[in-house]
């Protein structure tokens, strides 16, 4: 028989052999697929790690930052401006405009436009009692109990800055009646529809204030508990009413100031038959039109008139500022009511200073006196030269100073001229040797004109020292 | 018949009696057809598997994109309290899913927590995301893809409402 066996043995061996190559095309192809897969598994993970919430964030955070700038402006405005609306409406604009562009280069470096823009403002009345005496009105003969306000839509910053000198004392009441029948000073909030809140502020043995809260809608009851601060080295214990705190401490009784409807203002027991129950400064900013407040509470002292207290003047309320922020995938436009309350406080009665928040409560000024040991601190003297009137309530003021270092040289000089009010009004930084030095234009009206001005001189040497020269004079 | 001396062993190797080559052929074709269908399936299945999970977890990303976008709009809604305050926020999520386009269902749940049902047809994947959101978030099924979340605009100015780009 012919020798069919080899052949058939190699047609065997090919045939398999094609169909293992076939099938591992095919699982070649299925292993390129799954690679496939897993690059879209790689690029879920990437996806994953992307932050896109972070614009929101910054949009959050702007808000917040506008607010506290519009609401320094405001304070500024309301302390420096204040002659009339028109001028309180001018230097806001101003400075809205200014924060504007500010946002808007800080913006633009991370190609994210802002724009800030004053919408409209509620025009208000700052009532301020700064010079320090019992919490009576203007009239000729003073009154104890009179009414500050009469009906004001609302009221902010009420603040007192309370004396703990002719304090009347009232440690030993306990119950409401106890207190509502007794002499001790109080601060009635009176809403036109709700209750009327009773702020009792008396003396509580030695050098110590204490605020007690009387709710009355109807029948009259506590509010919270009673809250004491002992007075510091000025004997003053600052009772802030808007803030809800008595000096540093915390006191919820306080707090029932937020959301008050339309109330009235009064100041009870004052002065009870000639004998002041309470003195020292207070302010206090309310809702109101100044003529209304002039002509339904009061009497105030014109603000025309010298260093009388308490005075009555235009102020702003609270502003409404237009934000606008754009990002790639974010558009944020808004309106933001300012709200001065919750900023610090710079100007006026209960004011934080740069100095003492950056000393952690050390002195008053100085604080960055002698960096390292064994450096003497610069000397120095200033004083007013000269006041000449330019007409129309400004002022040249010049004043010569000097300065001198025992263990070295002096490095620069700064003198900063002071109100009042203790806000620094300008600041110069004149080249060393070139005593005298004029501040031009000085505006002085008003309740700044015959209180006294402070210049202050800062030396500072080669080593890190520094010294805090003052000088006061009542001008013009 | 074979020939040989009687009573001597053949070697295995060279005895082909009872061997048929075409059943040892289609013996061979057979078992080798087995194999490969087999680990074709095999693979095939690990495949379809893997794309399965892979078209799930990035579902899960993007509904954690989307409900952290609508959580920081609600945020910063919230922390604008005026009428006259407008949003607008771009998500650009992927437009498909591992070759497959997917669609996002915004649903309510009781209290002010929503679910986000992301799906995909093919394969059949049904992902849910919860978010929380104080600001009332507008129910409505968008396809996946470039999705803009207003607040303030539109036909109800209080409610955030998801829309495509």
């Amino acid at each position: 028989m012919a020798d069919v066996r080899g052949r058939m043995a190699d047609a065997r061996g090919r045939d398999r052999a094609q169909l293992f190559l076939v099938g591992a095309l095919a699982v070649a192809v299925l292993f390129v697929s799954l690679a496939l897969l897993l690059n879209t598994a790689i690029y879920t993970e990437n996806l994953a790690t992307r932050n896109t919430a972070s614009d929101a964030t910054h949009a959050h955070e702007l808000r917040e930052s506008t607010n506290a700038s519009v609401a320094g402006v405001v304070g500024y405005a309301n302390y420096r401006e204040n002659e009339s609306y028109d001028t309180l409406w001018t230097a806001v604009a101003t400075g809205v405009r200014d924060v504007s562009d500010g946002a808007a280069v800080h913006g633009a470096v991370r190609g994210r436009p802002v724009e800030v823009s004053l919408d409209s403002v509620e025009n208000g009345t700052r009532i301020t009692h700064d010079v320090e005496g019992p919490f009576v009105d203007a009239s000729a003969t003073p009154r104890g109990s009179w009414t500050v306000v009469d009906g004001a839509a609302g009221s902010r910053d009420i603040r007192l800055d309370v004396s703990t000198t002719n304090l009347a004392d009232g440690s030993g009441l306990t119950t409401v009646s106890d207190y509502r029948q007794s002499d001790l000073f109080h601060l009635d909030l009176a809403e036109s529809s709700g209750s009327t809140y009773e702020v009792f502020v008396y003396g509580d043995g030695a050098d110590t204030v204490s605020v007690r809260v009387i709710e009355d809608d109807g029948t009259p009851d506590f509010v919270g508990s009673t809250c004491s601060a002992t007075a510091g080295a000025d004997g003053h214990v600052l009772v802030s009413v808007s803030r809800a705190s008595v000096d540093d401490t915390a006191c919820p009784a306080l707090s029932f100031a937020e959301g008050l409807g339309q109330h009235d203002v009064e100041m009870q027991n004052a002065t009870v038959a000639g004998s002041t129950q309470i003195q020292g400064t207070y302010e206090l900013f309310v809702d109101q039109d100044v003529t209304t407040v002039e002509t339904t509470a009061g009497p105030y002292y014109d603000e025309t008139a010298t260093s009388q207290s308490p005075y009555a003047t235009p102020a702003v309320y609270t502003a409404d500022v237009a934000l606008d922020y754009r990002t790639a995938a974010l558009t944020y436009d808004t309106r933001v009511t300012v709200d001065p309350e919750a900023h610090p406080r710079r100007y006026g009665i209960g004011r934080q200073s740069w100095r003492l928040s950056l000393a952690g409560g050390g002195g008053g000024g100085g604080g960055g006196d002698g960096g390292g040991g064994g450096n003497a601190a610069p000397t120095g003297s200033v004083s007013i030269s000269d006041v000449t009137d330019e007409g129309g309530n400004r002022y040249d003021i010049e004043t010569s100073w000097s300065a001198s270092d025992t263990d070295g040289s002096v490095a620069s000089v700064e003198v900063i001229l002071r109100d009042p009010d203790g806000g620094a009004v300008e600041t110069k930084s004149p080249p060393l040797g070139s005593s005298p030095v004029t501040f031009q234009d000085v505006k002085i009206t008003g309740k700044n004109a015959g209180a006294p001005w402070t210049v202050e001189l800062v030396v500072y040497d080669d080593q890190g020292g520094s010294t805090t020269i003052t000088h006061t004079e009542d001008l013009p | 018949m074979t020939r040989g001396i009687p009573g001597q062993f053949r070697p295995l190797h060279r005895d082909s009696r009872a061997v048929s080559t075409a059943l040892g052929y289609v013996l061979g074709l057979t078992i080798s057809a087995l194999l490969i269908s087999v680990m074709l399936y095999g693979v095939g299945g690990f495949v379809e598997d893997q794309r399965e999970q892979v078209v799930r977890e990035e579902l899960t990303v993007v509904g954690q994109q989307l409900a952290s976008d609508l959580t920081a709009t609600d945020r910063l809604a919230r922390g604008s309290p005026d009428d006259t305050t407008a949003i607008r926020i771009e998500s650009r999520l992927p437009a498909q899913i591992a070759n497959t386009g997917y669609s996002i269902a915004i649903e309510d749940d009781p209290g002010s927590a929503y679910r986000l049902v992301l799906r995909t047809e093919n394969p059949d994947v049904v992902v849910t995301v919860g978010f929380t959101a104080e600001t009332v978030v507008d129910e409505r099924t968008v396809s996946g893809g470039g999705l803009v979340i207003e607040y303030g605009t539109g036909a109800t100015p209080t409610d955030l409402e998801v829309s495509n780009a």
